[in-house]
């Protein structure tokens, strides 16, 4: 189970996605990890200014739930929600592919910084991110 | 040569390549022409100076995010966390990577810092007289606002220099 979530510079979801195995999880525990994910922020705001390195490693933990954070230099955060906490090195290389594909979008002169990602495209290519590293 | 026009390059934008830096550069003269038409234009609407400033400078502050993302992403450049090596990197990198060239870096007292371009890309065929400079002022105003750097930027024309 990971959910992957970008969040603006202005606290805006601009970009989400869940890799759920299998479909067993009840809407209550989307809600679980969106509120997860939201309580993380916090952490990452804090561990921000003290590391210059833009992979943040688990910030944040709930029982089982390890939450791991990304900030570009353009700090767009990259959040991770999931239950392995040995898949840190696959996170990094995950993140750093998804850092790319967020940079061409951002390159779009059509696209507005800070507004969702609507592109069907990057979605594609996310999960294909996701079965890669992450299953 | 017909052929070469008429070729569209494949897939969507997420196929491309940007993580190297491609070798070829802007042409001076086109980009001269663009961004005169674009002040030309620009003066046409509003003859006020200042609106026209102001106009450069928000142009420049949508390109700063952007510029950043892509030079610290090639560059393999990590967040900056302190205002001066911030500076250093913008001065420097970023200007290499926009200008070809690096500006310097000058400190001022209470928390106010220059950079100083001698030759502005922006004013090397356009009248300085103009404020085209306001372009790069509002990409580093962008630049350091993204990387959530509190300033104001402003640009002043220090005879014959620019700032």
């Amino acid at each position: 189970m990971n959910v992957f979530v970008i969040v603006g510079k202005d606290d805006n979801p601009i970009y989400q996605a869940a890799f759920i195995s299998q479909p067993k999880g009840s809407t209550e525990l989307c809600h679980l990890h969106q509120f997860l994910i939201h309580a993380a922020l916090d952490c990452t705001d804090e561990q921000v200014w003290t590391t210059n390195s833009l992979f943040l490693r688990a910030v944040d933990f709930f029982h089982e739930m390890h939450t791991s954070a990304y900030v570009t230099p353009g700090h767009c955060r990259f959040m991770m929600l999931h239950d392995q906490p040995k898949i840190e090195d696959n996170l990094k290389n995950f993140f750093l592919e998804a850092h790319e594909l967020y940079l061409k979008v951002i390159l779009n002169p059509f696209y507005e910084p800070n507004t969702p990602i609507t592109s069907p495209a990057f979605d594609a290519k996310i999960r294909a991110l996701g079965k890669k590293y992450l299953s | 040569m017909e052929s070469r026009l008429l070729r569209r390059p494949v897939g969507t934008i997420l196929e491309r390549n940007v993580a190297t830096k491609s070798k070829a550069e802007v042409n001076l003269h086109a980009f001269s022409l663009l961004f005169g038409s674009y002040m030309e234009y620009t003066l046409r609407r509003f003859p006020d100076q200042q609106n026209i400033e102001r106009r450069l400078d928000e142009t420049g502050y949508r390109l700063g995010p952007r510029i950043l993302e892509l030079v610290s992403f090639r560059e393999r450049a990590n967040r900056q966390l302190k205002i001066q090596p911030m500076l250093n990197f913008i001065s420097t990198t970023i200007w290499r990577n926009l200008f070809g060239k690096s500006a310097s870096l000058l400190k001022f007292p209470r928390g106010t810092w220059g950079i100083r371009d001698s030759e502005p890309l922006t004013n090397k065929y356009i009248s300085p007289n103009l404020g085209g400079a306001a372009f790069i002022g509002g990409i580093i105003r962008g630049i350091l606002c993204a990387a959530n750097f509190e300033c104001t930027v402003a640009c002043h024309q220090i005879a014959p220099e620019k700032g």
